[in-house]
């Protein structure tokens, strides 16, 4: 210690002020996760604090990547499934379908009707699913654990239904080339009409519990706030886009399959924020039960699948017992379906966002290339300037409601 | 829709919100507590006096069970004679995306089917439960349909099932097997040393 | 000659047919029985198209010849409806066999079903029963209701095996491909007749039920059967073979090889010498590459130079082992050199030759080169240490005298059980490398079997291991190396690099033999594929010192 140093430090035992200002003041350097037991998602953000404030937060991914375009481009067309299960793991019908929408456009193959009105009755239970996972776990988060169990309650409900619809709850490989792999089960409507109300009335009681309770409102109001502008800027689509108030949802815009047939709302927020995200999530639970009811009603009688042996597998009976159905069997599975040579980007409405995607063929039985647009990754992205400025326990909560599924944003 | 309006005076006194949930938490509450426990494992479907649906299942007393439609275990199916239908076509590993199953395959010597597996393995850790396999044989010899999961193991290679482990379960006949099991036209070979049609034969069937 | 196909002008050979000429521009005529190497036989009607000489008609392609301005048209409604009515015809009475038919993936009905046909079947009666698993011969099984009867393998066995031992007997749809009482199908190249089976009907019986046809990687290569050196192509999953199929080579095997080559993937197989290792009898031990050359190099130290030292080549060998071998042997100073091999063997007037090694021309080549003089390996007394490079033809009496003796080993064998140290030698399948056949036709092969078994390495490498050791300042550190510094020394290859040899091959002029086999097929005088001798070029020479002054 020099003697300047020891007069500065004697004169600041006298002066109090002069105490504080000498504490040392740094920045602290967190890292959260990527198992950190409130991390939604096996990811990393490494999170620059000034006392309790987030000054700069780096978000890093990678922890749960599994290479899936190039693992595709060495699997067979239907082979892809199972990786497309594992993209929004808690949402999967909505992935088989877009990915499959890919196929058929670039065969030019039409699915069967009824197959269309399955797909989309699947994908809307899938996205109700999704959004109770994320609304449960948001009120876990800030503490309302009876929320995230009702939440749970209810999407058991439904991953029960799928599993007797799909074989799987969650990995479910469903949808083929022109349609999708299993019909509905005997009786298995009148089980799905049993539940939804059940689930209904159990996002409710969730309204109730959190929607205008004051702890929850003041924790989510006005926190991790985006504007429309800087949302598109980023990328952002689904309930986080709309949650900003911009009108763009795939379903209504570019409507696809049989949604143009559906009458469903697409709910909008205002301010961008944890609490518009939130509300606008249950409110979409709603429509989806809405459509859901008009795909039973409308559903068509048919086939799953569509006739043309050059995509589908031939039906059991003509494989098991004449020459013909044996040939393309064994064809369509040692090679794959020839899907003409060609290029396609497809875009679905996923459960938190636009699903895009992008594929190459060059003719032969397995992809020539395949990316994928998952909607989490642009909003991940975002995520260092939703936090930036709140405290550190606003993390959790906003990082929740931007909903990041972690093998959709790492494929 | 407009999510966001603010709260009005109530809202802000807590209290009334706070009631409120109390009292969306209290049926749960005293429906757990009170409601009379039907251990049907479809609770949608559960019923009794009062309030029903209590909506947890005590596992491992009560275990809800696989939907007709879901893919478990395989299986390899047998014929009535007991032998697998499996010929040995390789379609299965070949449909499998996580390559988990392993054939080889021999020849019987006095059959129209000609080919069966000496071997046949599937690997329960590596197989992703898609099913693939099951759509892929044209024989319907391999099935997902035995109510049950692969169990747990405490190594690794137990979780490799070989053919006699996986060869359980009803037998299964089809009109169409009616053209395989007929009695082959053998004319007497040309080369009366001519032993088995192919190397490597095994003839412990 | 011009003529039009699908409105497409394409110039083709006054010898062409419809199908040939419309495969030049990449047209493809569906055919089952037509096949370039066989006389015509116009059995399947497959191949039905029109043409501007008969509107209105349908006209077999596989038999009708261009002519200058015609017109083929092969994608009209009638020729489409043909098609799919041919298959749906060939498919009334075949069973539901795809489940067990080896010839599955690679099966013509499949692939023209798929293209020309897939609409389900219409036969509602029960199919035709007729024989099935009939053994034809050794190597050979015949189904006779997969047979779809295109004659194919009866033309071959009249027209080009020239051992007439297949018929088709009954009528109609009973007519079935049958063998003459007690002739069982014993030519040597039965085995083609499976190949060009368009279907499931004659099968491998090596092959058969081995493994399917679209698991299995194929890869250029030339057999190891005898010295003709038979393009083909192998075919293998990990590191095991599962057969050889012949390869286009019109100037070698054109598209056929013989049986008993076929069989030659099993020594790549079977009783493989996998682990590097020294001492014989108990004192066996695995040690390891590295181990096992210092106790060769140890060994083999004392004696450099001072006479005594034998070094045998066999004409198993690849160029590049046989050159690595000369290299070593000059450090060494080895006094004698002995060409070993497989004893010879019957011989024709077609493929077969009677040398029974792939490239006892090319260490001829190579040991000119080199400037030594090979000798017969019965002379082995006048050595008391041997060096092997593999290991066939060696006097196993003599071995035992042999006060040092090294082995460079694919196969265990009595010769092997005799080495003080035994290093794993690759097989010609599992290498890069080059041979030369019978007439002097330099022939690339490409590794067939990706992994390595155990310690196996190539010779050369082994070779250029032990020169290293023994303190050599250079040494081949690749094939390529390897084939060079053969080619610096010899006339014939003189600026060649082994990744620049044609696929089809070079023939080394000047070794050109003037006695042929009737039908042996042979480049033409003046082929694009001779390639005359020329002297080394002096400054290119490399390692003279090293090679004891040879030249
Ligand atoms: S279920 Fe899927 S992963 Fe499992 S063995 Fe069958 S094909 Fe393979
Ligand atoms: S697909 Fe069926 S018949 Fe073929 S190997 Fe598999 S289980 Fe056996
Ligand atoms: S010959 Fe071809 S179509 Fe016939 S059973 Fe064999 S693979 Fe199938
Ligand atoms: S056995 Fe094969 S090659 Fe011979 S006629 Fe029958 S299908 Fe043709
Ligand atoms: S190829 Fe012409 S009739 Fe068979």
């Amino acid at each position: 210690m020099t003697d300047t140093d020891q007069a500065s430090a004697l004169e600041a035992e006298n002066d109090p002020l002069a105490v504080e200002a000498e504490i040392p003041h740094s920045l602290m350097t967190m890292n959260l996760g990527p198992s950190h037991p409130a991390m939604h998602g096996t990811v990393r953000l490494t999170v620059t604090l000034d006392g309790e404030t987030i000054v700069n937060s780096v978000p890093e991914i990678g922890f749960l990547h599994r290479g899936f375009s190039k693992s595709s481009e060495n699997s067979t067309w239907h082979q892809v499934l199972p990786y497309t299960d594992r993209l929004n793991y808690v949402s999967p019908i909505l992935n088989n379908t877009g990915y499959i929408m890919g196929v058929e456009k670039l065969a030019g193959v039409k699915p069967t009707e009824r197959a269309e009105y399955l797909r989309v009755l699947g994908g809307e239970i899938s996205r109700i699913c999704d959004h109770l996972t994320c609304v449960g776990a948001i009120g876990l988060e800030l503490g309302a654990f009876t929320v995230f169990l009702y939440a749970i309650e209810a999407r058991e409900l439904l991953w029960d239904r799928i599993a007797e619809l799909c074989g799987a709850r969650v990995t479910v490989s469903w949808t083929r080339i022109g349609g999708v792999a299993t019909d509905m089960p005997p009786g298995w409507e009148e089980r799905l009409r049993d539940c939804l109300p059940r689930v209904v009335e159990l996002t409710n009681e969730i309204d109730t519990l959190l929607t205008r309770n004051r702890i929850f409102v003041d924790r989510t109001r006005g926190v991790g706030v985006i504007g429309a502008e800087e949302a598109i800027d980023y990328g952002f689509t689904g309930p986080c886009l709309r949650a900003c108030g911009v009108n763009y949802d795939v379903r209504k815009a570019h409507p696809y399959s049989v949604y143009d047939r559906m009458d469903f709302e697409v709910p909008l927020g205002s301010k961008g924020d944890t609490y518009d995200r939130y509300v606008l999530r249950l409110e979409e639970i709603r429509q989806s039960h809405r459509i859901i009811e008009q795909c039973l009603q409308q559903m068509p009688p048919g086939p799953i699948v569509i006739d043309d042996w050059r995509y589908a597998l031939p039906p059991k009976k003509e494989v098991f017992g004449s020459i013909e159905g044996v040939m393309a069997h064994f064809k369509l599975i040692m090679e794959g379906m020839l899907i003409p040579a060609g290029e396609v980007y497809v875009y679905t409405e996923g459960a938190n966002g636009e699903l895009g995607f992008h594929i190459v063929s060059n003719g032969k039985g397995k992809p020539y290339a395949i990316q994928v647009r998952g909607p989490g990754l642009p909003i991940l992205s975002a995520l260092p300037r939703l936090i930036q400025g709140h405290a550190i326990a606003d993390l959790i909560p906003i990082f929740d409601s931007i909903n990041m599924i972690g093998g959709e944003v790492e494929q | 829709m407009k999510p966001t309006t603010d709260l009005d005076f109530g809202e802000r006194f807590y209290l009334r919100e706070a009631v409120k949930g109390m009292g969306v938490i209290a049926r749960h509450f005293w429906k757990n507590l009170l409601g009379f426990r039907d251990p049907n494992a479809e609770i949608m479907q559960r019923k009794g006096p009062g309030v029903n649906m209590v909506s947890t299942m005590n596992y491992p007393e009560e275990r809800k069970a696989y939907p007709p439609g879901y893919r478990g275990m395989h299986r390899l199916v047998p014929r009535i004679d007991g032998k697998p239908r499996c010929v040995a076509c390789y379609m299965c590993a070949t449909a499998c995306p996580a390559q988990c199953i392993y054939i080889e395959a021999g020849e019987y010597d006095d059959q129209a089917i000609e080919k069966y597996p000496v071997r046949f393995e599937i690997d329960e850790l590596r197989c992703i439960v898609c099913g693939f396999c099951v759509e892929a044989c044209p024989k319907d010899a391999i099935r997902m349909d035995t109510g049950t999961h692969a169990p747990a193991v405490l190594s690794r290679p137990l979780a490799v099932f070989d053919k006699e482990a996986l060869l359980q379960g009803p037998a299964v006949e089809h009109p169409s097997d009616l053209m395989t099991y007929r009695v082959p036209l053998r004319t007497p070979s040309a080369d009366p040393t001519a032993g088995p049609t192919s190397r490597g034969d095994v003839k412990d069937h | 000659m011009k003529v039009f196909v699908d409105g497409a002008e394409v110039e083709a050979d006054p010898r062409d047919n419809l199908i040939e000429a419309a495969r030049r521009i990449g047209v493809a005529i569906p055919y089952f029985c037509y096949h370039p190497r066989l006389s015509v036989a116009g059995q399947c009607r497959m191949c039905l198209v029109e043409t501007s000489d008969a509107p209105g008609r349908l006209v077999p392609g596989c038999q009708v010849r261009v002519k200058e301005g015609l017109k083929i048209v092969t994608t009209s409604p009638a020729v489409k409806e043909n098609q799919r009515g041919c298959m749906e015809f060939h498919l009334i009475n075949h069973p539901v066999d795809c489940a067990i038919c080896d010839q599955s993936g690679e099966c013509k009905l499949q692939d023209y079903y798929m293209e020309y046909d897939h609409q389900p079947s219409r036969i509602r009666t029960y199919k035709l029963n007729k024989p099935k698993r009939e053994v034809f011969g050794p190597l050979v099984v015949y189904d006779a209701e997969r047979c779809i009867m295109c004659t194919r393998c009866v033309r071959f066995m009249d027209e080009v095996a020239q051992e007439p031992q297949l018929a088709v007997v009954q009528r109609g749809s009973h007519s079935l491909i049958a063998t003459f009482p007690g002739q069982p199908l014993d030519s040597k190249y039965s085995g083609n007749t499976v190949d060009i089976c368009p279907v499931g009907a004659l099968l491998n019986r090596d092959f058969r039920f081995q493994s399917r046809v679209w698991f299995v990687n194929k890869s250029p290569t030339v057999c190891t059967g005898c010295s003709t050196g038979c393009n083909v192509y192998g075919e293998s999953r990990g590191n095991v073979m599962y057969r050889l199929l012949p390869r286009r080579n019109e100037e070698v095997n054109q598209v056929w090889m013989c049986d008993e080559g076929r069989l030659t993937y099993h020594a790549t197989n079977d009783s493989r010498t996998e682990w590097a290792r020294t001492g014989k009898g108990d004192a066996q031990q695995s040690v390891g590459p590295r181990l096992a050359v210092e106790r060769a190099v140890e060994l083999l130290k004392p004696l450099a130079g001072k006479g005594g030292l034998g070094i045998a080549i066999s004409a198993q060998c690849t160029n590049e082992e046989a050159a690595a071998a000369f290299l070593l042997g000059a450090q060494l100073g080895a006094v004698h050199y002995y060409l070993g091999g497989n004893p010879p063997g019957d011989h024709d007037e077609f493929l077969i030759r009677g040398d029974k090694n792939p490239n006892t021309h090319g260490v001829q080549l190579a040991a000119q080169a080199f400037g030594v003089q090979l000798e017969e390996p019965k002379g082995l007394d006048a050595v008391k240490a041997l060096l092997a490079f593999r290991t066939e033809g060696l006097p196993i009496d003599k071995l035992q005298r042999l006060e040092v003796f090294i082995a460079v080993a694919q196969n265990e064998n009595a010769v092997t059980a005799e080495a003080q140290v035994v290093l794993p030698c690759q097989s010609v399948y599992e290498q890069d490398c080059s041979l030369v056949n019978w007439y002097g036709r330099l022939q690339r092969t490409w590794a067939a079997v990706p992994a390595e078994r155990g310690d196996s390495a190539p010779g050369w490498r082994w070779a250029a291991d032990l020169m290293k050791g023994l303190g050599a300042a250079s040494f081949p550190k690749s094939a390529g190396d390897a084939f060079e510094a053969l080619a610096q020394k010899s006339m014939h290859l003189t600026g060649l690099k082994l990744a620049e040899i044609p696929d089809d091959g070079l023939v080394l002029e000047g070794e050109m033999p003037t006695q042929w086999p009737a039908r042996a097929p042979r480049p033409g005088p003046g082929a694009p594929s001779i390639r005359p001798p020329s002297p080394p070029r002096p400054d290119l020479r490399v390692g003279d010192e090293a090679s004891g002054g040879s030249r």
